[in-house]
């Protein structure tokens, strides 16, 4: 939170990167539930991953 | 907004508190609306509905359908902070996290609220609403861990076609997922 932070750390906070984390926590999700995931936590997790996707999404640049 | 001495340390923290607790009252809202709404829908119906409007609004996402949606047009007022370091903060992400606050860029929350309304069940929806403030955090975490000369909104704007993209991807399979699965 300082002026004085690693240029490669800052580089994991990269708008694009963190769109691609969620991309493949989805993917993750998905595969979970293809092989046959419980139900009711996959369920939930696409609830949740939904929900950050819109919710990153609707946060846009300040 | 982001450049102020607030939004160090301990208020963040507060902020993405707030975030979350916003997220989750507005859909525990959205889900007792709904839970009148769909009392006398088929469930067929109901995921529809919801699929007709997530077909509309990816449309509109693409730019494929140009059309206004409603939402708060203004900046949230730097008096949200009169509660004190962390206090404010935190109001201020309850109001962000409901989504009802200020702007909203994208038509995916409309989506969402929707699919809540009509379809989630109470620990869906909460787990949805904690998800949406969660999103939001993500930004604030981003953009003060990136640099402190506004880099990440300069790459956001950059990238911002790339993003929107993967990012409605996402949402697309996720809530179909989870309408699918959760049936």
């Amino acid at each position: 939170m300082d002026a004085t932070r690693s240029p490669g750390l800052a580089s994991l906070w990269h708008p694009r990167l963190i769109a691609s984390v969620i991309g493949a926590l989805a993917a993750g999700v998905t595969a979970a539930a293809v092989l046959g995931g419980g139900p009711t936590w996959t369920t939930l997790s696409f609830w949740l991953l939904a929900a950050i996707a819109a919710g990153y999404a609707a946060s846009g640049s300040t | 907004m982001l450049g102020s001495p607030v939004w160090r340390g301990s208020p963040v923290l507060a902020f993405c508190a707030g975030l979350l607790v916003g997220g989750v009252l507005i859909s525990a809202a959205f889900l007792v609306v709904g839970s009148v709404v769909r009392a006398p829908m088929p469930w067929w119906l109901r995921v529809a509905l919801v699929a007709a409007w997530l077909v509309v609004m990816v449309a509109r996402e693409l730019g494929l359908l140009r059309f206004g949606l409603p939402e708060n047009r203004r900046l949230v007022p730097e008096t949200v902070f009169r509660l004190g370091r962390h206090l404010g903060p935190f109001q201020f992400g309850v109001e962000m996290g409901t989504g009802v606050r200020t702007y909203l860029p994208t038509g995916l929350p409309y989506v969402l609220v929707a699919a809540i309304a009509l379809l989630a069940s109470p620990v869906a929806a909460v787990v949805a609403g904690a998800g949406f403030g969660l999103g939001r955090c993500l930004m604030v975490l981003a953009n003060l861990g990136y640099d402190a000369e506004g880099g990440w909104d300069r790459q956001w704007l950059a990238h911002h076609r790339q993003i929107k993209v993967l990012v409605t991807i996402v949402f697309v399979v996720m809530v179909t997922g989870a309408v699918l699965i959760g049936a």
